[in-house]
């Protein structure tokens, strides 16, 4: 199942206000932010996942997507741009 | 965009860059062989220019001069714009956005007759004989309409190589970028009129 980021209603980014222990079944309650990382879509999880698993080559990454290098470095420097605008 | 569209008008966003190297390497030596058989002058970097006759050296210098110029700006402007910029992929931008012009020129030979020029300048002093010669009246207006199809062409693959390169999105680079075009046309015709 995919975890939702965005309010269905409204689009604002959700918060988290429960967790739950699969085990003891122990519920904590709250009101925290999401990771970085969970923050971002689907695809820029998967492409980050991606760089980390190549050993950090987008050369191999482009080989793997049938891309060419330069059209991968722009999604990563794409990313690195949306990073940077969330973090502000 | 659809994969084979993207192949067409986007080739630098799915090919490896030595396969565009060597490629483009290649088919320049190809288009500097069509324009050298038929009679081309690439006077510019979006020119052809019909002659009675040249040769391959010439139209070898004239391809090499349009390519260093494109070159030589391009990656200057790039760099300007996004230091990451490299060198050979604005210099894959400069050996394939040819194609069209390579194309149009041997065109140019299938579709005017060889006394072209001088019906043209006929034409000029008698624009009432246009209706004389229906068939080559056609012909001229197929060209005419082909030639802009396939400068079109060339634009898109200088823009999409360009954009690929440097990763441009604001509207102010694109303006920039041409600019960077008119002044390699200026200076790649500069450099052709002194040889």
């Amino acid at each position: 199942m995919r975890l939702p980021i965005v309010c269905p209603s409204c689009e604002s980014a959700l918060k988290v206000s429960q967790m739950k222990c699969d085990n003891c079944n122990t519920e904590v309650n709250g009101n925290y932010d999401l990771p970085l990382y969970l923050k971002l879509s689907r695809d820029d999880q998967e492409f980050i996942l991606e760089f980390f698993l190549n050993s950090g080559s987008i050369k191999e990454m482009a080989k793997q997507a049938g891309n060419s290098y330069p059209t991968m470095r722009n999604k990563m420097d794409d990313l690195i741009e949306k990073i940077h605008q969330m973090k502000k | 965009m659809n994969m084979n569209w993207q192949l067409i008008f986007n080739p630098f966003s799915k090919f490896s860059e030595y396969r565009l190297v060597f490629g483009g390497i290649f088919l320049t030596f190809l288009g500097t062989y069509v324009g050298f058989f038929c009679n081309v002058s690439y006077y510019g970097v979006l020119d052809i220019h019909l002659l009675d006759s040249t040769s391959f050296l010439r139209v070898l210098i004239e391809n090499g001069i349009n390519i260093g110029a494109v070159l030589v700006i391009l990656f200057f402007l790039g760099k300007i714009l996004n230091t990451k910029t490299r060198v050979i992929d604005i210099f894959n931008t400069a050996l394939w956005y040819r194609l069209p012009i390579y194309l149009i020129s041997l065109i140019s030979r299938l579709l005017l007759s060889k006394d072209f020029k001088e019906k043209t300048a006929k034409l000029l002093e008698n624009p009432e004989s246009v209706f004389e010669d229906k068939l080559e009246l056609f012909y001229s207006g197929f060209f005419a309409l082909l030639t802009a199809i396939f400068a079109a062409y060339a634009i898109v693959l200088l823009t999409n190589g360009f954009r690929t390169a440097t990763n441009i999105k604001k509207w102010q680079h694109f303006v920039l970028f041409a600019f960077a075009l008119l002044l390699a046309e200026g200076v790649s015709k500069f450099f052709i009129s002194i040889i």
